[in-house]
């Protein structure tokens, strides 16, 4: 499965829903019955593998393919207007999509410009541009980039590569420690920081 | 790119795979099924020591392909297969000529039902 992809289960396209459900029956049918060769499993699972990669491989350099494949993202709410004929195409009753737009904190329908409903499933909301939450790029602030929260101490363990990444020693990692009051980094729960050396730090409990 | 490409050569290669296989069990089965014609036409011959060796020969070599039958084929198609050869194999020691007809003819039966079991048909997809 790691090879289909570093994708949720909840974020499967159809045919990676498919390949799954099938592998893990096909994985099943020699286990349970001794009578079946584990060879004939694992050749239909390596096929089925192969299949999925090149599939996914084409489709991903085929548009046409991909849209014929896995379809196109439907718009369900278009210029706030709901787009009765497409719900009834994709067969989302309203009290689906109502449903979908609480789970996503939007009561009032009139504040939606967009609901669009994506091949995996999902369906994603665009509010009108005055309900949506301002930028500190739209008030013109000056934000400095903190960069990337990199995780240094986890669970006592120093991550050195990390610890390298975010430019910093071990010195003043014990130094940042014992600042805050532990005597050593294996008295340390939690302990990121980023690169405008903003730390978060948590000190290990004991335990008994 | 590189996964599609390797998965494209692994199909390829359980193609390849796949033909080797529906040809070595083509073999197999070709060969010990002349076996049992010999040993068939020897019964008929009243010949049965003849008949013996050579389904003892058949035995040996399905015997010998055990591994390669175990890790390719259904258990219980070579079980049934190893059963039909036995079965054969007393009917010959008994001197029945009737008897050791039928139970070859039944042991060929097994010998093809394996060998088109492996071969890739709309009978076998479906």
């Amino acid at each position: 499965m790691r090879i289909l992809g570093k994708r949720q289960l909840g974020e499967l396209e159809l045919s990676e829903l498919v390949v799954s459900v099938l592998v893990a029956d096909l994985a099943s049918l020699p286990l349970q019955d001794i009578g079946i060769p584990l060879m004939n499993g694992l050749v239909s699972i390596l096929t089925l593998f192969c299949l999925e990669l090149i599939l996914s491989g084409v489709t991903l350099r085929s548009q046409k393919l991909r849209t014929v494949l896995f379809g196109k993202p439907c718009f369900l709410i278009e210029k706030g207007t709901i787009n009765q004929k497409e719900m009834h195409r994709c067969r989302f009753s309203v009290d689906e999509l109502t449903e979908e737009l609480r789970r996503q904190s939007v009561t009032d329908l009139s504040t939606v410009e967009y609901a669009i409903l994506e091949t995996d499933g999902t369906l994603n909301v665009i509010l009108t541009a005055a309900e949506r939450p301002v930028t500190a790029g739209q008030l013109q602030c000056a934000t400095p980039e903190t960069g990337y929260p990199y995780i240094l101490i986890s669970d006592g363990t120093v991550l050195h590569e990390n610890l390298r990444k975010c430019g910093r020693t071990e010195e003043w990692l014990r130094a940042e420690c014992r600042r805050r009051g532990a005597k050593s980094p294996e008295h340390v729960f939690l302990l990121t920081c980023d690169k405008a050396g903003n730390i978060y730090f948590a000190k290990r409990e004991d335990h008994p | 790119m590189k996964k599609t490409i390797a998965a494209a050569i692994l199909l390829a290669l359980l193609s390849g795979a796949a033909a080797w296989n529906i040809a070595h069990i083509d073999a197999l089965t070709g060969s010990l099924t002349a076996l049992a014609e010999d040993a068939l036409e020897s019964c008929r011959a009243g010949d049965y020591d003849t008949a013996e060796e050579s389904l003892r020969q058949a035995i040996d070599l399905w015997y010998g392909a055990e591994s390669y039958t175990h890790i390719m084929i259904r258990h219980s198609e070579v079980d049934s297969a190893t059963d039909a050869f036995y079965a054969a194999l007393e009917t010959i020691l008994t001197r029945d000529a009737d008897a050791a007809e039928s139970a070859i003819e039944c042991l060929k039966a097994h010998l093809r039902s394996i060998a088109s079991m492996e071969h890739v048909s709309i009978k076998s997809v479906l």
